[in-house]
């Protein structure tokens, strides 16, 4: 390498900070060790940029700045917003917790207050969304609203012609309830609820008058059905 | 490193060094003071997005330069030179010429040359990083960062030699 181009890389070179194992610099450091002249305008021009190097270092800064700086800290909106995501989140994950320890802990209720509150359902006013006769529409319907779609008629239910269907809560939780048109005006009334809903689920079929309507109570895989109608004991098996 | 912590930290550790580039490359104390509160202004609000943590210092750097070009409004497309092209002797500037100027003198001698090279040169006596670190605050490469630097260099020095002719300036301090 010429003495003038090892002056050219040792130019912007800065021992101790840039490499040394730059081929360039590599090859210009060693043109130097052979060459006075060229160590002693490398001397001089590190003693000069040290010399600049410390004037830019000298650069007072004005006091009280950092503080002013630390002082004018905005609110970093990221931080707050993580901070109200995860709050928000808490409070959700703690709602659920609550929502479900009341779940847990709800009251039962018991199967003789269900029968007692399905028949005055049946007796007084209701509204029916669906009015159809069509069991398969009344099936679709109960199961599209959360019902229990999967409900499972007796072979005596299953003749009749379906009047219409109903969805409703009953302290939280669903019923559901299918009419049936077993003629001459007899209307059947078929509740269905989770058995798990229950606390005494009946153990097997049960038939009892609950005020004006007869009723057949039973329990089948996971729900209890409640049948109401009107008329005897004798029509009541009829439809079982 | 903790938010909290990292933002005064980071300000005590970097505070300093940022103003003294601000001012390099403005000459206005009131300008460089705005330029390194609006440095650690940008952290504060998107330092976040920053997730190599250990790229901090030429992440505030970077920024502040580019704060600079967007107060300055130029947007000029710089001739890029390499220094084997340029045909110039390379200057010899004696340390007690330097030692004689003050560090106002200095910094006005760089604002004296092309303001493409003020930057790199600001950077490489400031503060010891490497050329590839100065081309990461620069967003340029490598190979124009030590090229503005070599040219950079050259300027200053005559300006350096102009400067230590004329008189001492007066009442100015730093």
């Amino acid at each position: 390498m010429t003495p003038e181009r090892a002056r050219e890389v040792l130019f912007a070179y800065r021992p101790g900070v840039d490499s040394a194992t730059d081929p360039d610099v590599a090859l210009a450091l060693e043109t130097l060790k052979h060459n006075s002249e060229l160590q002693k305008w490398f001397q001089d021009h590190s003693a000069t940029q040290s010399s600049i190097r410390a004037k830019f270092r000298e650069i007072g800064v004005p006091a009280g700045l950092s503080n002013r700086i630390i002082l004018q800290k905005p609110k970093a909106p990221s931080r707050w917003n993580k901070q109200i995501v995860w709050a928000a989140a808490a409070a959700v994950i703690l709602l659920i917790g609550i929502a479900l320890l009341i779940q847990g802990q709800r009251p039962s209720y018991s199967f003789a207050a269900f029968r007692q509150k399905m028949v005055r359902t049946a007796m007084g006013n209701y509204d029916m969304p669906l009015m159809t006769n069509d069991l398969g529409a009344i099936r679709e319907y109960v199961k599209a609203r959360n019902g229990h779609g999967d409900y499972e008629l007796t072979p005596g239910l299953s003749k009749l012609q379906g009047t219409g269907a109903v969805v409703f809560p009953w302290h939280s939780r669903t019923v559901s309830l299918v009419c049936l048109n077993a003629g001459k005006g007899k209307d059947v009334f078929l509740f269905v609820v989770n058995r798990k809903d229950l606390a005494d689920p009946p153990s097997g079929q049960q038939v009892e008058t609950i005020g004006k309507l007869s009723t057949a109570s039973w329990v089948q895989q996971d729900k209890v059905y409640v049948l109401a109608t009107k008329g005897d004991e004798v029509f009541l098996r009829s439809l079982l | 490193m903790a938010d909290e912590l990292d933002f005064e930290s980071l300000v005590t550790r970097f505070y300093k060094a940022l103003y003294q580039f601000a001012y390099s490359l403005t000459q206005s104390e009131p300008d460089a003071c705005d330029l390194t509160q609006q440095t650690f202004y940008t952290w504060a609000t998107k330092g976040h997005q920053l997730r190599d943590r250990s790229k901090v210092k030429t992440w505030l750097f970077s920024t502040l330069h580019h704060e600079f070009l967007n107060s300055r409004r130029r947007h000029k497309n710089f001739p890029h030179f390499e220094l084997d092209v340029v045909e110039t002797e390379l200057p010899v500037v004696n340390p007690e010429l330097v030692n004689r100027l003050d560090a106002g003198q200095v910094v006005a001698a760089l604002s004296r040359i092309d303001e493409v090279y003020q930057a790199p040169v600001a950077l490489f006596y400031l503060e010891d990083s490497s050329y590839k670190e100065i081309a990461e605050v620069l967003r340029v490469p490598i190979g124009t960062v030590k090229s503005r630097i070599s040219r950079g260099l050259d300027q200053l020095y005559k300006q350096l030699e102009q400067s230590s002719k004329s008189k001492p300036r007066q009442g100015r301090s730093m």
